[in-house]
């Protein structure tokens, strides 16, 4: 595949199940060698918009075309270039993991080795137990493992750290960070926004059956101004000293967080730092922990989702 | 590069997994063998090991062996395989209906002789029943068996709603059928019981194999329904299969 073809496309798509309007209008593209992260609330039909593009599900309306084919007419050699790791799927138990990996891997023209997608996924220890005796974490690793299996140009991870203690997520991020210098395309839906963070080039956020916003993770953080000046709120201040504060919060526009320690939300951090510092250097105060905090990705998704959600009720 | 067009290669390869996973795990192939062997010793026992009885009665057994192996297994290990989402893995694979609904079948086939196999030898050294005279008869006879309970064995399975109903679909289809069919007691002849059997494939796949064994007698007629049954039963098959779970 050419550098900067898309890899993925999708406008306009619609899907209902009955009388409920699961995805209403998402329309977006990935590039061939991209990771996108597909985000979203439970029910917000993130899961059904990515079940149609891997060719599980039937669309009501809108175009999807996945590595230059519509995946509703797609056939056994377009699922051969995609590897796809899916919520909980049944495994072969009675079966060793290198015996499972070596069947699926008869399934492709071109497989990778079997033992080096052992290694890969850190399986090589286990390749002789039955599937069955694998704990949480060993079967995800091994769902990932048969995803890679076919070499694929194209994966789909659907949560895939889910049940990973800390050091397996890290391991596994660096396996998807491995098969992007390879060049594969990776779309990966989670809820960990630090996972999408490390990983993701862009994020597409899907709220309410409709793409709420797409964009790079700076990007998105960019979208909010806002910040916020914390400190630790001095004891024993004057009468005077406090409603001088309070003025000065007044004219700042800013809003106060909780009693012990002063939170300063603003969209001018720096001005506001500015004449909080003028003032406590006047009344010869040190002000402790003082600092500036961005909103985190994390905060800037569920201001999104509870604006969605305020909006959604009105209606 | 060629996918999809490679059937059996692939298919050779789906056999030998599921052969592993089928001797591997206890309770099948465990329950597979014992109801045929425990029917035929039990009822050589209460009809005095009579050689004229288990000369037909042997075939009999035979032929449910023939139908618990194919069947029965297929109605449960299909419904088991769809709803824990293992279809729902290969479907994400290049692998194709046929080579894994083919991998699969083979492998109950070769279940159903062995089986066939050792109830054969055990009538014949114990209770001292010939076996045939023409094995082109027999052979005809337990193959269009074989691929009619197959094709009946995927369609129940297609409409068997979940893995805990699995068993009970299966049991519950085949024994009522079993039962008015002469699989284990004598119905009288000329009854509505009679005439309701003969609509069914188990009567006449029984027939079939005792017309085998012994004289070696080709029996068209049967072969002819189990024939219309098998041709129905791909049909609806493959038009119902299901790779997903029905919940997802």
């Amino acid at each position: 595949m050419q550098l900067g073809s898309l890899a993925i496309e999708v406008s306009g798509l619609a899907k209902s199940y009955g009388s409920v309007q699961a995805v209403k209008d998402v329309s977006f593209t990935v590039s061939a060698g991209e990771c996108v992260a597909i985000l979203g609330p439970n029910g917000a039909g993130k899961s059904t918009t990515v079940e149609i593009i891997e060719g599980f599900r039937t669309r009501d309306s809108g175009e999807v075309r996945v590595l230059g084919q519509d995946p509703a007419l797609a056939d056994g050699h377009w699922r051969a270039r995609l590897g796809i790791v899916l919520q909980e799927c049944g495994f072969e138990g009675f079966l060793k993991v290198r015996e499972v990996l070596q069947l699926h891997a008869r399934y492709y023209p071109a497989p990778r080795a079997v033992d080096e997608v052992l290694a890969l996924c850190q399986l090589s220890e286990k390749a002789d137990a039955r599937v069955l005796r694998l704990s949480g974490g060993q079967r995800r690793k091994l769902d990932v493992a048969l995803a890679l299996i076919g070499d694929p140009e194209l994966i789909f991870l659907d949560e895939p750290t889910t049940g990973f203690d800390p050091i397996a997520r890290q391991a596994f991020w660096s396996v998807i960070n491995d098969l992007r210098a390879l060049g594969k395309t990776v779309v990966l839906t989670t809820h960990f926004l630090d996972e999408a963070e490390a990983l993701a080039d862009r994020l597409v956020l899907i709220i309410d059956g409709c793409v709420a916003a797409t964009g790079t993770v700076h990007e998105i953080r960019s979208r909010s101004q806002g910040a916020t000046v914390k400190f630790e709120f001095p004891r024993g201040l004057s009468v005077d000293a406090h409603n001088e504060f309070i003025t000065l919060c007044t004219s700042l526009r800013a809003s106060m967080m909780n009693p012990q320690e002063a939170g300063l939300r603003t969209n001018q951090p720096t001005l506001a730092l500015a004449h909080l510092t003028a003032w406590a250097a006047k009344r010869k105060m040190e002000l402790s922990n003082l600092r500036v905090e961005r909103p985190t990705l994390e905060d800037i998704y569920t201001a999104m989702v509870r604006e969605a959600s305020t909006q959604g009720s009105r209606i | 590069m060629k996918v999809t067009g490679v059937h059996a290669p692939v298919m050779m390869h789906q056999f030998v997994a599921e052969q592993k996973m089928f001797w591997r795990e206890p309770t099948g192939a465990v329950f597979t063998f014992a109801f045929p062997l425990f029917f035929l010793t039990i009822f050589a026992e209460l009809f005095n090991r009579d050689r004229a009885v288990m000369q037909k009665f042997t075939p009999t057994m035979i032929a449910f062996g023939i139908i618990t192996a194919c069947f029965t297994n297929l109605v449960i290990l299909i419904t088991i395989r769809r709803e824990t989402g293992v279809f729902k893995r290969k479907r994400t694979t290049p692998l194709s209906m046929q080579a894994l609904l083919g991998g699969l079948v083979a492998s109950v086939v070769l279940v159903a002789i062995v089986l066939c196999m050792v109830l054969t030898l055990i009538g014949a050294v114990f209770y001292h029943v010939r076996p045939t005279q023409s094995p082109l008869a027999l052979l005809m006879a337990l193959t269009l068996g074989a691929a009619c309970f197959c094709a009946l064995g995927v369609m129940v399975a297609n409409v068997t709603p979940s893995v805990e109903a699995a068993p009970a679909v299966a049991q519950g289809v085949l024994y009522p059928i079993a039962f008015i069919s002469d699989s284990f007691i004598k119905t009288p002849s000329q009854s509505v019981i009679r005439r309701v059997a003969s609509i069914f494939p188990v009567r006449h796949f029984n027939d079939a194999v005792i017309a085998a064994f012994g004289h070696g007698q080709f029996a068209w007629r049967h072969y002819a329904v189990l024939m219309v049954w098998t041709v129905g039963g791909v049909a609806l098959a493959a038009r119902k299969f299901r790779w997903m779970p029905r919940l997802s």
